[in-house]
């Protein structure tokens, strides 16, 4: 049997039934955060020093600080007419094939799928393929979804690079790019946060990635500001779990005033307040179909390494076209972005012209079209296993084995 | 008639028939259709391989939807890129082959059935004019495979390949190859009640001929 099922079946029972009461609690603690949401909408500087105060005391926050923009405020959907024509899309999203030290072949393979959508022309596509061969991974032994991240935002600043005329880029990169129509902005998209995420440790190449990654951030808003057209770039968050206004409402919710004392007593709180809801549930109240939060900058470990222009944003969208269902996601921007409302409202625009293409899945096409063309399916993987095998035996490298353990893995993996 | 060009690959195969994988974008840039002459070649035929090409007509092409296409399509307005994107999408498309017959290791042209079926991945291409008239000129045996397919439009799919084999054979001064053809197709549906079908639909495609 490959469940214990009368135990799971228990466990199910014992959560529906309590399931009620945390339903009950969820929408007591989302009324008194909503309540704190807009009775400190005009405090944004009381709030910037206790954020201030909360990322001295502790490192770890991960904390939304108000902007310019009152905390509750609300963006009504901007018109999306037009946007084929206005805005260039581009987008980049990777998949990979991790290495299986239990295998015969040890080996990795990193592939990012481009798209770009320009005017009402067919998108036009590129897959960027980079294969690990063994001695590069016992070498380096890098992180290889930290390496897939790297290569999908590198994949975006080639592409804006080769659109302006860089000399320098490669011809596919300039065939991609080639004859496209003048915008009036450039919306580079990735899915998932604008932050690189990796292991922070000395193995793994978090330091160096991030270096690349930073430099293919700068060489953006290098493209950004040889404006126009204004060259915006986001990280889509589809259905956020993350709490960073939530943690601010924390912060709120001391009192009229806060000294460190009692914001260290805040955060170091157990449970800590509002630990019941995140960010989704509470903009899912607040914001109507369509609608955008206002814009809060992301105080977390790695703000030392988001500076100036590139300081890590966020807002919140609800991408449903309709009332019923909200549809929250999460949209970080660098600094640069946050700058210019007008950028601001073509972005908004041009997500909510993305999201409106498959019914009932208000999600980007062109992030899921970029990952339709990144994935790596069996026969890929199949064809890639072929050569390598073939290769290796033609220069008389004997392969390698798999594990006991794998051959016994294998044996079951089909039942 | 356009030149021989790659289609696609061997999915399945058995001895009468397989199927082949290919995509919207290559449909849409070749001759392909329904009724056309192909032939499958291994990319590296084994030494012991007892055939080096099998060929056959095109008797169905099925364009697979996805959950994707599924949604967007009951849609009044679809945004022209996103209309035309699904053209280009990795959506399968199956094209089913029924074996005619084969080229010996000796280069002969046969019309038995190959001794092996062509191999999974193995590379199909239509056939150009001057291949079609060297498969169709050494007699009429390889009409029966069609005739004995029971679950393809069999009437419309002779009528599509006499149409351009004669075609084919018009063009290097063979002015005669589709009365020829014609007899040999009434010889072999004399008894058959299908011949009438048959006809019908080869006078739609080429009218005057039957």
């Amino acid at each position: 049997m490959p469940l214990n099922y009368s135990k799971v079946f228990r466990e199910i029972q014992n959560f529906a039934s309590g399931a009620a009461r945390l339903k009950r609690e969820r929408e007591k603690q989302q009324e008194k955060a909503l309540e704190l949401l807009h009775g400190w909408g005009e405090k944004a500087e009381d709030l910037r020093y206790r954020v201030a105060v909360a990322a001295e005391i502790a490192s770890y926050v991960h904390l939304a600080a108000p902007t310019e923009e009152p905390i509750n405020a609300t963006f009504p959907p901007p018109p999306t007419e037009n946007c084929a024509e206005r805005v260039l899309f581009l987008a980049a999203d990777g998949s990979q094939i991790e290495p299986n030290p239990h295998g015969a072949l040890f080996y990795a393979l990193v592939n990012v799928g481009v798209v770009v959508m320009a005017g009402h022309e067919t998108p036009r596509t590129l897959i960027e393929s980079r294969f690990y061969d063994p001695e590069t991974l016992l070498e380096n032994r890098p992180d290889i979804p930290l390496q897939r991240d790297l290569a999908e935002r590198q994949a975006l600043a080639k592409a804006v690079a080769a659109w302006q005329g860089e000399p320098k880029a490669e011809q596919e990169w300039r065939d991609l790019m080639d004859g496209l129509p003048q915008p009036e902005a450039v919306v580079t998209l990735t899915d998932g946060p604008l932050e690189l995420w990796g292991a922070k440790d000395a193995t793994g190449g978090f330091a160096e990635a991030l270096k690349e990654y930073l430099k293919s951030l700068h060489s953006l808003l290098a493209a950004h500001r040889q404006a126009p057209p204004a060259v915006l770039t986001a990280g889509y968050v589809d259905k956020p779990h993350a709490d960073p206004v939530v943690q601010l409402l924390r912060l709120a919710a001391i009192g009229e005033t806060a000294t460190p004392e009692q914001i260290k007593a805040e955060l170091e709180r157990r449970p800590p307040r509002f630990a019941a809801i995140s960010d989704a549930a509470l903009f899912r109240r607040l914001l109507a179909p369509g609608e955008r939060s206002a814009i809060f900058r992301l105080v977390s470990r790695s703000r030392e390494d988001y500076t100036g222009d590139l300081a890590l944003h966020f807002f919140y969208l609800n991408a449903s076209p309709t009332t019923g269902r909200a549809a929250i996601a999460r949209v970080e921007i660098p600094a640069w972005v946050t700058k210019d409302p007008k950028a601001v409202q073509t972005l908004h625009a041009a997500l909510l012209w993305q999201t409106r293409h498959v019914p009932n899945a208000p999600y980007p096409y062109i992030l899921h079209r970029a990952h339709e063309e990144a994935v790596v399916r069996r026969g890929d993987r199949e064809t890639v296993e072929r050569w390598l095998t073939g290769a290796l035996a033609e220069n008389n490298v004997p392969l390698g084995s798999r594990s006991a353990k794998q051959i016994l893995k294998d044996l079951t993996a089909n039942h | 008639m356009p030149q021989a060009e790659f289609v696609g690959r061997v999915l399945e195969a058995t001895a009468t028939r397989f199927w082949v994988g290919s995509r919207v974008s290559r449909l849409e840039q070749s001759a392909l259709s329904f009724g056309s002459l192909v032939r499958v070649a291994a990319e590296k035929a084994p030494q012991a391989a007892p055939s080096t090409q099998i060929y056959g007509i095109i008797s169905q092409i099925r364009l697979r939807s996805d959950q994707l296409v599924e949604s967007i399509a009951p849609l009044d307005q679809i945004e022209e890129s996103i209309y035309s994107d699904q053209h280009q999408r990795n959506l399968p498309i199956q094209i089913e082959v029924l074996v005619l017959g084969h080229k010996t290791k000796e280069g002969q042209i046969s019309y038995l059935l190959p001794p092996r079926p062509p191999l999974t991945l193995a590379r199909l291409y239509t056939c150009s004019p001057e291949e079609v008239r060297e498969f169709t000129s050494r007699g009429w045996g390889y009409l029966r495979h069609m005739l004995r397919a029971d679950d393809a439009p069999v009437a419309e799919m002779i009528a599509v390949h006499l149409k351009r084999a004669a075609a084919a054979h018009k063009a290097a001064g063979n002015e005669n190859w589709l009365n020829e053809a014609l007899h040999a197709l009434i010889n072999l549906l004399r008894d058959d009640a299908r011949l009438m079908t048959v006809l019908r639909a080869v006078n739609e495609v080429v009218p005057a001929a039957a």
